[in-house]
């Protein structure tokens, strides 16, 4: 990698250049990525994710938080089946759990972020991610309890 | 000419990781490959989808790699270590919430940039508080405005914040023990 020299012009040319291959090298793993989300597009429907809550908090918050981990998309998807959810009864604890599952952990980019962060790092993240979103959940709703 | 050693490790490294996206890349290939025997209507459908995805990610791509190029440009491992290192106190834990929080894009577009800058010193901590920021959209948050109420979106974004801290520990914590 070239750092900061004197000669200006040519140096942030190669710091481009070199910023390209890096990159070049990711390509692949990022097309992976969205071609396992062109997939999840189509054959995971927003009525499949809210199917699988059934009114039980304990099964439902953490039924939310796997649907959230394994699910890939814009973070307001996962608002608007969250305030459907939120009309058909289920817990607002679920329906957190399931929000911040799917902001937080990454499935589908597991494989990508294993591959450019190493192994360990997107396992502990992603798993303690899985745990958190449940502990958010929770805190959030008890925390609006007292405050309202 | 400063330059960052380049290593054997470092090399093979880098060997192992453009392999391993070549091997991944492959076998969605293959998963398209099968849905295309049993399921032509869907692949498509599914291409389709990937490249409206590519589309739309597109721009967060450039932005990367021009940010890319920029920290090759005036980053160097000491302004590396100062701000986001190991020394980094405080300071670096606020950069990481504050980017992360800023930073546009799917989380992918952003995993190149994160391993320059962990290669350079970033603390790996603050790689895991700036990606789990990226969790707070504050573009997206009048949606769940709408849907929620002002106190929730409040009272989850500060957990939000809390929890990377604690997460971005637990990985600084775990990386240390293996690493000693």
């Amino acid at each position: 990698m070239t750092y900061k020299q004197d000669n200006g012009r040519k140096d942030i040319i190669s710091s481009y250049s070199q910023a390209l291959k890096s990159f070049g090298k990711s390509l692949p793993i990022v097309l992976g990525v969205i071609l396992l989300l062109g997939l999840f597009r189509v054959f995971v429907s927003n009525q499949m994710l809210s199917a699988v809550f059934r009114g039980e908090l304990l099964h439902d918050t953490l039924i939310g938080s796997v649907a959230g981990a394994v699910s890939a998309g814009n973070a307001v998807t996962s608002y608007i089946i969250g305030g459907e959810l939120a009309k058909e009864g289920v817990s607002l604890i679920a329906i957190t759990a399931f929000m911040v599952a799917w902001v937080t952990v990454g499935t589908i980019q597991l494989p990508a972020e294993a591959g450019m962060l190493g192994l360990r790092f997107a396992g502990i993240r992603n798993g303690s991610g899985f745990v958190f979103s449940i502990l958010i959940a929770l805190a959030t709703v008890e925390t609006l309890m007292v405050i309202q | 000419m400063k330059q960052m050693p380049h290593t054997g490790q470092r090399r093979t490294k880098t060997k192992k990781g453009t392999s391993y996206g070549i091997y991944f890349l492959g076998c969605v290939v293959c998963i398209y490959l099968i849905l295309f025997f049993i399921h032509p209507g869907n692949m498509e459908k599914s291409l389709k989808a990937s490249m409206h995805i590519f589309l739309q990610v597109c721009p967060a791509l450039v932005v990367v790699i021009l940010l890319m190029g920029l920290m090759n440009y005036l980053v160097d491992p000491k302004t590396v270590s100062r701000y986001v290192g190991e020394g980094s106190g405080i300071k670096g834990w606020l950069l990481a919430i504050s980017t992360g929080i800023l930073s546009h894009g799917p989380i992918y577009a952003w995993y190149p940039l994160l391993r320059d800058l962990r290669r350079q010193g970033m603390k790996v901590g603050l790689v895991a508080v700036f990606l789990y920021n990226r969790a707070i959209k504050i573009p997206l948050l009048p949606v769940m405005v709408y849907y929620f109420g002002m106190p929730l979106v409040i009272v989850l974004s500060v957990y939000m914040m809390l929890a990377s801290l604690v997460q971005g520990q637990l990985v600084q914590m775990v990386e240390r023990s293996v690493s000693q």
